[in-house]
């Protein structure tokens, strides 16, 4: 029931979270520019006055697409390395914005305002980026421990397994379990940048250790509530798969309509992320049964800054 | 000397007539015939027995020497040609980790001759294409009694042959094996005339890392004994299975008119029977490939349809199609007459249509190489890049042209237009020419052979039209069939029937088009430069004589006329007719055509209406061409399509920004 209540509870800050929703889509959408942009005027310069490229408008077209890469491959390539590059830094403004999210959500109470939203992203990065490392270490742990073993197994099996199903099934069990474990790694790390946010702490291990025993103290609700809220959103990206896969840009209408559904898309993928720390945020301080104390504005940068690990009502021991 | 030669007649005679023969008549001339009884045994991975060649001297020689093939040998040891020419690497993988029970080879336990004559005392390893002295890949045997003209030779043969572990095409893994290029095999004795040879001569190359096979027809009649439990498959028909007291069974196959003999044998094929007009197709099938059988013989049934139709009708009874299991694929893809290997994986969707494409491949080369016994060491592109053209057309008309090979997930790629994309994506398609021979090639032998060809012959079926092109290939198929045809053959064959069906139009002959993409080595890429579109204003100045200007002609009225003009020029060497689309702003449209001669040409026009577009070759004729944005201008830009892929590009930055972000 807690877990129902949470669930619904998130769903409640989502949806009051229209303003911060748009403002993270803005933001997404300028970031996203710095690459599309340039990567616009290149295609225009390289297509120039040709016509070869318009069959690819009706539908993917081998032979126009290869002969492009072939002669303009070298003026796009460099976008993918760019594109890489910027969704490492963007990891970095995901933290700093995270910050600001919880921020508002717990500290706010889903009041938003740019300035208390900026205020939190700014006041938590450093803890937050800390939480990163230690989140970022332990995916790669997770990652060496099921892979190389995995691969160790792999190469022995090839030696004696008879069909290569046998292959396929091992490695997507253990892909799996990877996938598993890396989940579990991002719930702590939400977990631990809450706990760090409802504690006004700046002790990121310690907030990472309290979320690692919330997390398995708590293991049935926290995973039920994740596998709750990733329903909504696997069902988005398969109803987005399908439309994709019979609707395509061929005129200026379906251009419209395409881009139109796309970026409702990444719209709700933000909305589901806010949903998430909603109902995390529930979770959390239901179950600890944490009450909320309100900071105003103005004791924000003074008082909150100075409540110490002792005085949060959230008893490690009680973990 | 006499009576052992009528002796040898009186044998080979007896042997041919002996057999239950599948052809009322020879469809092939029988040079080389084998009579074999071998016996695998699994645990050494050693095939051993005899073999009984008889051999036909069909030339004016007298014949003092036999060469033979030992193919296993490249897989001996390091000092190899194949092994060193490969850089040290295979299908099949490195040779780096070899075992001991990995190599192969091949040595004959005893030789002689109809009358008893030991052979193996003057035998000799000869190297007729390098100075490797270690190469071991061609025998040279001395005959005591020489073969005289037209007459004929049978020769007894004990071997040993020691399977390597799967590599290039052969060999063993575990408990399963390929066995192919197996056994000591004739050269072929060209004779003046044959393949414009101007004198008689053994035609026997070295195994090269990327050179296939070449070898006179015969027959074969071939026994293996091997454990019961294994399921065997072969060239040919399968005559007889008897099971031995020993725990083995002894299987018999019948080939006749065919250039080679290759088998397999495992305990886990699954065995799928079909049939298709005269012809009974057997898939061989890994167990859990079973789901993909039927993917594999649809893919020859439709093979033999086209051949049938567009070609010539399939001459053998049997075909069939082995799926060797996922760690031999170093076996896989592999042809044999009536017998080829495929790839197929687990799970791969249906419109992943990989392995219908190999299976069509495959199956092709039982014209060309089986039927159309060409020189696949001197000129691979005859059979490997005839079979590949043949593969696109198939594929592309079975399975869709833009479609034939992936229609997945909105991704769309036709047969065609894969194996063209693999030779316009060169980064020097210049360094040599497709007629090289295939040892010779620096780099990038499979691109010019299966992949320049298959481009040039889509060229030239579309410069002289398909009804000429099955005209052309039909008389070529219907006059060289089960004999040895070299290029200059097909060219003539070229030369005729264009001239037939289409008069003095390319110029009397079509050397013009072999020598540029055959011979040569330069590349095709026209271009469409400029197109202009100047108004024609009133004259000004002085004129001697006012009949000199335009203002009492058309600009006098109230249109306006432009002075408009297409410019086209040549960037490559290759020089090909070029048709050019012009189209003008109030809908007309003028195909112009140009010789592609000259470094460039301009179109003039001066009409009431502007120019709004040019295309160059716009039936895409010039499948060469290796630039194909070069090839059109609008003068008025449309940018939709890069809109189409920057929102794209945004939808997928977006969501990899996002994803990213989220996992921390």
């Amino acid at each position: 029931m807690a877990t129902l209540k949470s669930y619904f509870k998130g769903l409640g800050t989502a949806w009051n979270s229209k303003r911060m929703t748009l403002l993270l889509y803005i933001l997404l959408l300028i970031f996203t520019f710095t690459v599309i942009i340039p990567f616009f005027s290149v295609l225009k310069k390289e297509t120039g006055y040709s016509m070869s490229v318009y069959p690819l408008l009706k539908n993917f077209d081998f032979t126009v697409y290869a002969d492009f890469l072939q002669h303009s491959g070298k003026a796009v390539k460099p976008f993918v390395s760019i594109a890489i590059w910027l969704s490492v830094f963007y990891i970095f403004f995901g933290v700093f914005l995270s910050g600001g999210i919880i921020h508002i959500i717990y500290n706010q109470e889903n009041k938003f305002s740019l300035k208390e939203f900026f205020a939190g992203c700014g006041n938590y990065i450093l803890p937050f980026l800390r939480i990163t490392i230690f989140s970022f270490i332990l995916q790669v742990i997770i990652a060496i421990l099921v892979y190389v073993p995995l691969m160790g197994y792999l190469d022995s099996l090839k030696e004696t397994a008879e069909s290569e199903a046998t292959l396929v099934y091992t490695f997507l069990t253990g892909a799996a379990i990877h996938l598993i474990l890396a989940a579990f790694v991002m719930l702590v790390t939400d977990y631990a940048k809450i706990m760090l946010v409802v504690n006004e702490s700046k002790k990121s291990f310690v907030s990472f250790w309290l979320s690692f025993k919330f997390f398995f103290r708590y293991f049935f609700r926290t995973v039920f509530l994740y596998v709750l809220l990733l329903i909504l959103p696997i069902a988005f990206a398969t109803g987005y798969f399908l439309f994709s896969e019979h609707f395509a840009i061929t005129s200026k209408q379906s251009f419209v309509i395409v881009v139109g559904v796309q970026q409702i898309f990444v719209l709700m993928r933000i909305w589901f992320k806010i949903w998430f720390y909603g109902s995390e945020i529930s979770l959390l301080t239901g179950t600890l049964g944490i009450q909320k104390q309100t900071v105003s504005n103005e004791e924000w940068d003074v008082k909150a800054l100075e409540i110490e690990e002792e005085e949060i009502e959230i008893d490690p021991d009680e973990l | 000397m006499k009576t052992k030669l009528i002796c040898a007649v009186f044998l080979f005679t007896s042997f041919v007539n002996a057999q239950p023969t599948i052809s009322k008549q020879p469809l092939s001339p029988r040079i080389a015939n084998y009579q074999m009884d071998v016996r695998l045994t699994p645990s050494t991975k050693i095939v051993e027995g005899k073999e009984i060649l008889t051999w036909h001297n069909v030339s004016q020689d007298t014949i003092k020497e036999l060469q033979f093939h030992m193919y296993m040998n490249a897989f001996k040891n390091t000092k190899s040609t194949f092994y060193n020419e490969g850089g040290h690497r295979f299908r099949g993988g490195s040779y780096k980790d070899r075992k001991e029970i990995d190599w192969g080879w091949v040595k004959i336990l005893e030789m002689k001759d109809t009358g008893g004559n030991d052979l193996t005392n003057d035998m000799k390893y000869i190297h007729p294409d390098d100075d490797n002295k270690f190469d071991q890949t061609v025998l040279s045997v001395k005959l005591v009694n020489p073969v005289l003209p037209d007459s004929t030779i049978q020769i007894e043969i004990g071997f040993q042959t020691k399977l390597p572990k799967a590599v290039a095409r052969s060999g063993f893994v575990r408990d399963y094996f390929l066995v192919a290029q197996w056994f000591p095999k004739i050269g072929v004795y060209e004779v003046p005339g044959q393949r414009h040879a101007t004198k008689g001569g053994w035609n026997c190359h070295q195994y090269h890392a990327n050179t296939e096979f070449y070898a006179d027809y015969g027959n074969y009649d071939v026994k293996i004994t091997l454990p019961k439990e294994y399921i065997v498959g072969a060239t040919g028909i399968e005559r007889e299975t008897k099971l031995n007291t020993d725990g083995t069974k002894t299987v018999n196959y019948y080939a006749e008119d065919v250039v080679d003999f290759a088998w397999t044998a495992s305990k886990r094929y699954q065995i799928f029977k079909d049939e298709w007009k005269h012809v009974k197709i057997k898939a061989m099938v890994q167990p859990e490939h079973a789901g993909l059988s039927n993917r594999l013989i649809t893919a020859v049934k439709q093979a033999l349809e086209y051949y049938e139709q567009h070609l010539g009708i399939y001459p053998y009874t049997t075909v069939t199609i082995v799926d060797p299991p996922y760690y031999a694929g170093a076996v896989g893809g592999m042809e044999y007459p009536t017998f080829f290997t495929t790839f197929t994986t687990w799970g791969i969707p249906d419109n992943l249509r990989f392995i219908e494409s190999v299976t069509v491949h495959e199956f092709g080369h039982n014209y060309f190489m089986g039927l159309l016994a060409t020189n696949e060491f001197e000129e691979a592109w005859m059979d490997e890049g005839f079979n590949t053209y043949y593969e696109t057309r198939i594929m592309d008309h079975y399975y869709g042209e833009k479609t034939s090979v992936v229609d997945f997930l909105g991704f769309r790629i036709g047969d065609f237009e894969l194996m063209r994309s693999g030779y316009t994506g060169m980064t020097n398609p210049k360094v040599a020419a497709t007629a090289t021979p295939a040892w010779k090639f620096p780099y990038g032998y499979s691109t010019f052979t299966y992949s320049k060809t298959a481009t040039w012959m889509t060229m030239l079926e579309r410069l002289v039209g398909t009804e000429t092109m099955d005209d052309i290939m039909k008389t070529y198929y219907k006059r060289w069939k089960f004999k040895h045809p070299d290029g200059k053959d097909f060219i003539a064959v070229v030369n005729e029937v264009v001239k037939k069906n289409h008069g003095d139009k390319s110029g009397g002959n079509m050397n013009w088009f072999f020598d540029q993409v055959l011979y040569g080595t330069g590349v095709l890429d026209y271009k469409l430069r400029s197109i202009r579109n100047v108004k024609v204003e009133k004259d000004k100045g002085i004129f001697d004589n006012p009949a000199d200007t335009l203002n009492n002609s058309k600009i006098t009225r109230d249109t306006t006329w432009y002075k408009s003009e297409v410019f086209v020029e040549r960037l490559g060497e290759i020089q090909m007719p070029v048709e050019i689309l012009v189209h003008f702003d109030n809908g007309f449209e003028k195909l112009e055509r140009w010789n592609g001669k000259e470094r460039y040409k301009i179109f003039k026009y001066e009409k009431p209406h502007k120019i709004s577009w040019a295309k160059l070759d716009p039936h895409f004729k010039l499948t060469m061409d290796i630039n194909l944005e070069n090839n059109s201008l609008n003068i008025k830009p449309r940018t939709s399509v890069i809109w189409k892929y920057a929102a794209k590009a945004l939808f997928w930055l977006e969501n990899m920004f996002l994803g990213t972000s989220m996992m921390f």
